[in-house]
């Protein structure tokens, strides 16, 4: 009886193991760095702001989102019909042209009250749902704001970073041999307005962190002199005027205090002084030029140049302990270094075989990356969500320009400001 | 009578207790051991259309042939004719000759004439079938490199798939093999290869779509996703993720690529499908390749 029994449940126990298979794992390591493609459709306009308008709402939107180098623009030449509102869309007209997201909206405009108002929708085509749904509205005057305020909320949305399309560059004009200009501009070069004007040569302009000043240095007293331009009174004070050349600004992560450069009392060497003025201390002093000094966001160290080495090499310094280190190794020189938002890169100009290319260090693993061809790139600086980069470029016996290369050197676009030469420019910050 | 009943109580309990060991061990038998609803019938999916579904397919560029320039060939000389005078003879024939000559030349001329228009003509033709034959060279020349491209990741992939069979097939001699197992196993050989093969394809697939780009810089950063499959490729429902990134745009990113990848490769034969129709997919889209 008991055989009979333990000849049963091993039986059925034996049974059970033949039905439970375990489960195949597939391991994928790394990826692409893929564009993710959206489409933008035009919107629906019915308002005369639409007509007198240079760019569309949606043309705005696809420039910026193309800029920014992480996202496919496709097509929509194909399509048979653009949808007003998310019920309108025909999901397999969109995957047919490959499309993961689309962005369409409608704009309707109150003349009475003089305001318009977008309804638009950023729509899942493979999940086939609305991702959002949002009302904005404003003065026609508002229409490219309007525009940038849609990339922004859509590139936040898909890559969990902050949009920078909302925000303001400054740079300064050579319009003439005497005529120099410090401008200020949307950061696609939209409405620009002069903020400073001079006769002499403006150099190295640098927006505070907080928005609220631009320091640049002027030679309008026939030699570098330091200036602090507030942006919201419209004043400015002389910061550095001490003997010798002043130059360089950089300013700290609390707009509190800058990094300046000072031939004082010797060649070139780092100082550091309070916003307004007040308080100078030498940080480096060594035989060597020290020049073009950087802080890191975490405001503890300070990156910069110095010729220590033979060749212009970037270092770094611990402002408490003063401990410094040679950070770049690469190539012939490596100059105007500047810091990601998250501390993590380097991004400075590199020079070898006699071009100057923009190009990254990763600060985690010493991985070095250039991004551009040169062949004579200057002046580098992070987008403040540091997905982008700002820079100046020469190509051979042309004007100087500005304009911007993503981060993943996948696309370099210029900014339009005009024709004239354009020297040096800086990015103010987030402010939504 | 009574003493009947007394023996029958003493064997009682045994056999009563036998009785219900028996019912107990065959309802188990019943429900347990006899297959019911374990296997996915194998079907396929199908969507009802009443119309066939218009495509609009994005209108090819067609550049039109540069209209050729040609020259009207020049109007045949007028031959004028002369009233005919009356003159001495040796001065007609002087002038028939001058008159022949004179046509000879202006017939030469316009053969030359001709002779330069075709020259041109020919010429343009020439320019034009060279920049067609450059047009081309550059477009094979594209389709090449990114043919070498192709070649290069699939090489690389192959690589990569190498190592894994590699791995696995170590893996799989160095367990002992145990005393129950089911039939697939011991048929063997075959069939674990099969399935490396489609695992394999899937992780290609579905790594072309991977955008790291959204996951940060941390080299660790790991994702573990679960997927249903059906016999077509498709996922069966959403996937389902079981281990986060912590960074919503790479979580974001990496079930976008699962989905991008339909319909995944898989085998085609019931029994191994089955073994893949459950996956779980773990990603680690900044590790070094």
């Amino acid at each position: 009886m008991r055989d009979f029994l333990k000849f049963f449940i091993i039986l059925f126990f034996g049974m059970q193991i033949q039905h439970a298979a375990a489960i195949e794992t597939i391991e994928i390591l790394g990826g692409k760095a893929n564009q993710i493609p959206i489409a933008v459709t035009p919107f629906d306009e019915q308002t005369l702001a639409a007509q007198k308008q240079p760019q569309k709402i949606n043309q705005i939107i696809e420039n910026d989102l193309i800029r920014s180098g992480l996202f496919d623009i496709l097509n929509t030449g194909g399509v048979s019909s653009y949808p007003r509102n998310a019920d309108e869309v025909n999901y397999s007209n969109w995957s047919a042209i490959q499309a993961q997201f689309l962005i369409l909206g409608q704009i309707v405009s109150d003349t009475k009250s003089n305001t318009m108002e977008v309804k638009w929708s950023l729509v899942d085509i493979y999940k086939q749902n609305v991702v959002l749904s949002l009302v904005l509205k404003g003065r026609p005057s508002q229409y490219r704001a309007i525009a940038h305020k849609i990339s922004d909320t859509v590139y936040e949305k898909l890559t969990g970073t902050k949009g920078v399309f909302h925000t303001k560059i400054a740079f300064v004009k050579k319009k003439a041999k005497d005529s120099y200009a410090l401008y200020v501009s949307d950061y696609d070069g939209f409405n620009q307005r002069a903020i400073v004007k001079s006769k002499k040569p403006i150099i190295s302009p640098r927006w505070s962190p907080n928005g609220e000043k631009i320091a640049y240095v002027s030679f309008e007293k026939e030699k570098p002199v330091i200036y602090i331009q507030n942006l919201v009174s419209g004043q400015r004070i002389l910061l550095a005027n001490f003997k010798g050349n002043n130059s360089a600004p950089a300013w700290s992560p609390d707009s509190k205090k800058l990094a300046i450069v000072l031939t004082y009392s010797a060649n070139s060497q780092i100082y550091i002084i309070n916003e307004d003025g007040t308080d100078i201390k030498q940080l480096i002093r060594t035989y060597a030029i020290n020049t073009e000094p950087a802080w890191a966001p975490n405001g503890e160290e300070i990156f910069y140049v110095s010729d220590r080495g033979g060749s212009g090499q970037i270092y770094k310094i611990n402002i408490k302990t003063l401990e410094t280190k040679r950070v770049t190794y690469e190539g012939n020189n490596n100059l105007s270094p500047s810091l990601s938002p998250d501390g993590k890169l380097l991004l400075f100009i590199s020079q070898k075989d006699r071009k100057y290319r923009v190009a990254l260090q990763n600060l985690l693993n010493n991985q070095y990356l250039t991004l551009t061809e040169g062949p004579h790139d200057e002046s580098p600086l992070f987008s403040p969500n540091g997905h982008m980069i700002l820079f100046t470029y020469k190509d051979y016996g042309k004007t100087s320009k500005i304009g911007t290369v993503s981060i993943n050197g996948l696309t370099k676009t210029p900014i339009n400001v005009g024709s004239e030469t354009i020297l040096e420019s800086t990015w103010g910050p987030i402010t939504n | 009578m009574f003493f009947y009943n007394q023996l029958e109580n003493n064997y009682n309990t045994q056999a009563n207790l036998f009785t219900l060991l028996i019912h107990v061990g065959l309802f188990i038998f019943m429900i347990f051991s006899i297959q019911w609803n374990m296997q996915v019938p194998y079907y396929a999916e199908v969507e009802l259309w009443d119309t066939i579904p218009t495509q609009t397919k994005p209108a090819p560029i067609v550049k039109k042939p540069e209209p050729k320039k040609i020259k009207k060939p020049a109007p045949p000389p007028v031959i004028k004719q002369e009233p005919i005078k009356v003159e001495r003879d040796a001065e007609i024939q002087l002038k028939k000759k001058k008159a022949a000559e004179l046509k000879k030349k202006k017939e030469i001329e316009a053969l030359q004439k001709k002779l330069q228009e075709q020259e041109k003509l020919e010429q343009l033709q020439k320019q034009l079938l060279e920049q067609e034959k450059l047009k081309q060279v550059q477009e094979k020349l594209k389709e090449q490199e990114k043919l070498e491209q192709l070649q290069k990741q699939l090489l690389e992939q192959e690589k990569i798939a190498q190592i894994q069979k590699e791995l696995r097939e170590k893996d799989l001699s160095e367990k002992p093999r145990v005393a129950i197992e089911s039939n697939q196993d011991v048929l063997g050989g075959t069939d674990s290869s099969e399935l490396a093969k489609y695992k394999t394809l899937i992780q290609q697939k579905i790594h072309q779509n991977v955008n790291k780009q959204l996951c940060g810089l941390e080299p660790d950063t790991t994702l573990v996703f679960k997927i249903t499959l059906m016999p077509t490729g498709y996922l069966l429902s959403d996937s389902k993720m079981l281990q986060s990134s912590k960074i919503a745009s790479c979580d974001e990113a990496v079930e976008r690529a699962i989905l991008q990848s339909q319909p995944l490769p898989v085998p085609t034969e019931s029994r191994l499908f089955s073994r893949l129709k459950d996956l779980e997919l773990k990603f680690q889209p900044n590790a070094i390749q």
